[in-house]
């Protein structure tokens, strides 16, 4: 067994420290580096939407389902083809890339935070409120995610935020089980039982002690959930409750190419393989998190 | 010829970007039914050394990188996988330091002491099944024809640990090697479980070597005793010897912490201040110096030198003749009667 | 022990309660009802006065609180009602999508668990070495491609390249088994290397996990032969975990699968769910919503059960 203490990941690092730590993680997890730099690559794709684009996201420059280095009406290239409109793919991917992207980190964000919050406190409650709030989460666990998801959009309309809010609902429910648990175990340690017995309030307690100690926990979370609501988003579009046109996202990219296929199967298979892509990078990321953040995993024979 | 010759052995476990050197170069021996003890502190390498013997490292990250293990000539480390099979309870066998665990929960008792024979000696499940009783008897475990057909969840600490020395014992080995098998359990049963240990043996004629972190629980049993210290084997002895004669400041230290009714009670016990090293992160000189009571300025620059104190006795630190002959005073340390509980 | 399932099978009341009680509210917050859609649907000129008659006698117009006691006192009598829009029973409607929900979860478990499992397996023992690589990076790969659009693309290459198409038809699986066979094949195909994707991975670790323990050692140690070591002592302690696991995906798969019903032209759960949400049937929404989250609460629960009666380790606290 490796103890924590002569585990260079989880000593303290100092500011100036943390460059190397974070070069020396790189380099046991090259998969995980590997990850990231795609991710960042297509972060930069994204934003470069407006600036770096050939061509405008709404704008007919050819046929249906132009193929793949075909030309437009005026000779523009179209490297990546043309959609069912006739719209330059590439710069719609590159569009619809920041709202799935948007999506994808924000729906995440709101979810693994509430159910952080909710996990943390109906641990350190305990008691009653323990009680009904697992209930709660029980029943949350147990419903369609996509049906809850669906309702939601639907009461919010079809906006990026109704779509967000939607999404992070299914999240919610599941982090707070595991941060539950976490924390579960983190308030019987003898610090917290020491701190609690020393008088520090609650709200000290749980700032101070359980929600550090369940940051790590919740970035899995975090990870795991960004790849999941991109192609949860892509799931509800094709259903028609997702993010609406005109404004492009990966998913609905997908869903309008569907009864196109016979033009050209590239406006389909583009853009579900760049949601691939991306739910790849990032779950490459979020493994090679969980190896150097998960105790379990850690110093294994 | 010994039975059993290590010589130089180092198995190393590789970590992303350090080495834990867990057994860094020992040597010992045992003879053809001789009872023989390794002892030193918890961490310090002992489970590791006795895998190795086996093979059974986990790997990766483990690896022994030099070294030879003699059993009657043949050096088990050459041995490819099937030959290595061979030799596992058939000639060496071992009892583990979990009895907890160390038992398969989905299996009874009965497939589990009879596999084994079945596979090594060739037995007939019926054969085998009758042996696995009267082990069982041996083992002091009484009603062995209802035990065979329970789950190990039904047996206490104790009782699984008699089961694992019937399994030791039932291909008949030259050698067992026991890895503390009575550090987890009551004191009371500690005793029993180490008496019947040595009665097996020796009527068998089996060596035995018994690892365990207490110097005094081994003292009643044990012919020679090899001092283990981060690594490496720093005192070795006859039992006499060492109770009597230590000669290394670490085996001193060892035996001042042990609670024996027939010293002095007025002088209390000292535990050896400190903690080991880091194995990953050995110092230069010798591994004990930061404890040390008897340190000079050689002691944290190079690593002592192996002296023989007597003919069959030797200790690896730089002062060890100094110790040797401060500790050989008349006063008998080797305790003539029980030991108080541990 | 017996007061661990007792317990648990009285924290089911709550969960139920609340529940219904959220499937409820979940209807209630979709914009309209399903009058508006009644009356549109003739293409007359919304006649404010029908949507008036419809609305009282599905009593859409009785304040929040009154429909709310009135759903709760109808399930209590064990009644899921009445569609608003076809007048069906919603137990009938249930029983007749079901089948095809549970068939195309059940064949995904059976696909995914058949790759799964052997690959699992021979990943965790030849840990680090190719085998183990080739598997896990097959595993990320398909974990990361959404098995809907797996299923597109399925779909797709059968329509161009053989002209086949989905069958469409009404039967049951009892009534033309081979039939629905081919009808769920596909589907079946695209969530089951999904779920495998995740599978594997579980019992990778779960293998490696028992492969660690030390009675693998104590075998180890009796010169046992590798394949006995594997088969006898490290699987029957993977595999309850690893059933366990299964069966808690195939839970997620029920409410997964809404998408790959829709591409395929499944009458299952999910599709009927989202027709019922979008014609705002209230009635069949909540109780087909009901009634899946209901068996997922009570699928998880049995399993859990399962799972304390068998472990013998467990049973020992
Ligand atoms: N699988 C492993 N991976 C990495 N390091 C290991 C592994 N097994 C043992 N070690 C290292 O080897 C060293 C020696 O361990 P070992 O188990 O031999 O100690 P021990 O003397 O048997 O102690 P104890 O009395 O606690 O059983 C330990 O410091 C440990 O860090
Ligand atoms: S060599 Fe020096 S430090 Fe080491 S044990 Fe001897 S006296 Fe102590
Ligand atoms: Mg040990």
């Amino acid at each position: 067994m490796i103890t924590a203490t002569n585990n260079p990941e989880l000593s303290p690092t100092r500011a100036n420290r943390t460059g190397s730590a974070a070069w020396r993680i790189m380099r046991r997890h090259p998969t995980g580096a590997v990850g990231l730099v795609i991710t960042i690559l297509i972060l930069l794709f994204i934003l470069s939407a407006g600036i770096l684009t050939p061509h405008k996201y709404d704008r007919t420059l050819s046929g249906k389902a132009a193929p793949m280095m075909s030309r437009g009406f005026d000779d523009e290239l179209l490297v990546l083809g043309g959609d069912e409109l006739g719209r330059d793919v590439l710069t719609r991917l590159q569009h619809a890339g920041r709202t799935s992207f948007v999506i994808g980190l924000a729906a995440p964000l709101l979810g693994v935070t509430l159910g952080t919050i909710i996990g943390i406190v109906s641990a350190y409650r305990g008691g009653i409120v323990d009680l009904l709030v697992q209930r709660v989460v029980d029943v949350l666990i147990s419903l369609p995610g996509l049906v809850l998801a669906m309702a939601v959009t639907l009461a919010l309309g079809f906006s990026v935020w109704g779509v967000i809010i939607a999404l992070s609902l299914n999240v919610v429910g599941g982090s707070s089980r595991v941060v539950r648990s976490h924390a579960l175990t983190q308030s019987q340690l003898e610090y917290v039982q020491a701190a609690r017995a020393l008088g520090a309030s609650d709200l000290r307690i749980i700032f101070r002690h359980l929600l550090p100690n369940s940051m790590a926990v919740s970035l899995v979370l975090f990870t795991v959930g960004v790849g999941a609501a991109i192609t949860a988003e892509a799931g509800l579009s094709f259903l028609g409750l997702g993010v609406q046109p005109p404004t492009p996202s990966w998913g609905n990219m997908l869903t309008f190419a569907q009864q196109y296929f016979r033009f050209g199967a590239h406006i389909a298979v583009i853009p579900g393989l760049t949601i691939a892509i991306v739910v790849f990078a990032i779950n490459l990321v979020g493994d090679s998190l969980r190896d150097v953040l998960d105790p379990h995993l850690r110093g294994r024979g | 010829m010994p039975l059993l010759e290590i010589e130089n052995l180092k198995t190393y476990f590789y970590g992303d970007d350090t080495v834990v050197k867990a057994v860094d170069g020992i040597s010992y021996n045992i003879e053809e039914g001789e009872t023989v003890a390794l002892v030193g502190e918890s961490g310090c390498g002992k489970s590791v050394s006795s895998l190795s013997i086996l093979g059974l490292i986990p790997s990766p990250p483990g690896r022994i990188v030099d070294g030879e293990v003699r059993f009657r000539d043949t050096d088990l480390l050459q041995l490819q996988p099937s030959d290595m099979r061979r030799y596992r309870s058939r000639r060496i066998a071992m009892v583990f330091q979990e009895p907890m665990s160390s038992l398969n929960p989905v299996i009874n008792i009965e497939t589990q002491l009879t596999e084994g024979m079945i596979t090594q000696l060739g037995l007939t499940n019926r054969q085998a099944k009758d042996r696995a009783l009267e082990l069982l008897e041996t083992v002091g475990i009484s009603d062995p024809e209802r035990r065979l057909a329970q789950f190990p969840h039904e047996f206490s600490g104790g009782m699984r640990q008699r089961v694992m020395i019937a399994i030791a014992l039932s291909c008949e080995p030259d050698l067992i090697i026991a890895d503390e098998p009575t550090t987890s359990l009551d004191v009371t049963i500690q005793a029993q479980i180490l008496d019947l240990m040595q009665t097996l043996t020796r009527d068998r004629g089996m060596a035995l070597l018994l690892i365990t972190h207490n110097l005094g629980v081994v003292a009643r049993y044990v012919e020679r005793i090899n001092i283990m210290y981060a690594g490496r084997i720093i005192e070795h002895g006859s039992s006499t010897d060492i109770f009597e004669k230590p000669s290394h400041p670490y085996t001193v230290g060892l035996l001042n912490s042990i609670p024996r009714i027939d010293r002095d009670t007025r002088s209390s016990l000292d535990p050896i201040p400190g903690q080991p090293p880091d194995l990953a992160h050995l110092p230069d000189g010798c591994h004990f110096a930061e404890r040390c009571r008897n340190r000079i300025d050689r002691c944290t620059r190079e690593y002592p030198q192996t002296i023989q104190v007597e003919p069959r006795h030797t200790s690896t630190c730089w002062v060890a003749n100094e110790i040797h002959s401060n500790t050989a005073q008349p006063t008998p340390l080797m305790p003539k009667g029980e030991l108080k509980g541990v | 022990m017996r007061d661990y399932i007792i317990r648990r099978v009285l924290l089911l009341i709550p969960n139920l309660f609340i529940l219904a009680t959220l499937t409820f509210f979940l209807a209630r917050v979709l914009p309209g009802d399903v009058a508006l859609g009644l009356v549109a649907e003739d293409g007359s000129v919304i006649d404010q006065e029908a949507v008036q008659v419809i609305r009282e006698r599905l009593g859409l117009n009785d304040p929040m609180p009154v429909q709310y006691a009135r759903w709760m006192l109808q399930l209590l009598q064990g009644d899921l009602g009445k569609s608003d829009v076809s007048d069906l029973s919603v137990v009938h409607v249930v029983a007749e999508t079901a089948e095809v929900t549970f068939l195309l979860a059940i064949l995904s478990v059976i696909i995914g668990a058949a790759m799964a499992i052997p690959f699992g397996i021979l990943s965790a023992m030849m840990r680090g070495r190719w085998p183990d690589q080739v598997i896990r990076t097959f595993s990320a790969v398909f974990l990361a491609l959404p098995n809907f659009w797996l299923g597109i693309l399925l779909l797709l290459a059968l329509v161009t390249w053989f002209s086949w198409s989905p069958p469409i038809f009404q039967e049951t699986f009892l009534d033309a088994p081979v039939k629905q066979f081919q009808r769920l094949i596909l589907p079946a195909v695209a969530i089951g290397t999904s779920f495998a994707a995740v599978a594997t991975r579980l019992t990778r670790s779960t293998m490696l996990e028992v492969l660690n323990q030390d009675y693998i050692r104590t075998a180890r140690a009796k010169g046992l032969f590798p394949n006995r070591v594997i088969i006898r002592h490290a699987l029957p302690n993977a595999v309850l975990p690893i059933i366990t696991l299964s069966a808690l995906l195939f839970a997620g798969l029920l409410n997964g699968a809404v998408v790959l019903e829709r591409i395929f032209a499944l009458p299952g759960m999910g599709v009927e769910i989202v027709t019922a949400t979008s014609e705002r049937d209230f009635q069949l929404l909540q109780g087909l919503v009901l009634v899946l989250g209901a068996f997922v609460m009570v699928w998880m629960l049995l399993i859990d059960l399962v799972y304390v009666a068998l472990d013998k380790r467990i049973q020992l606290e």
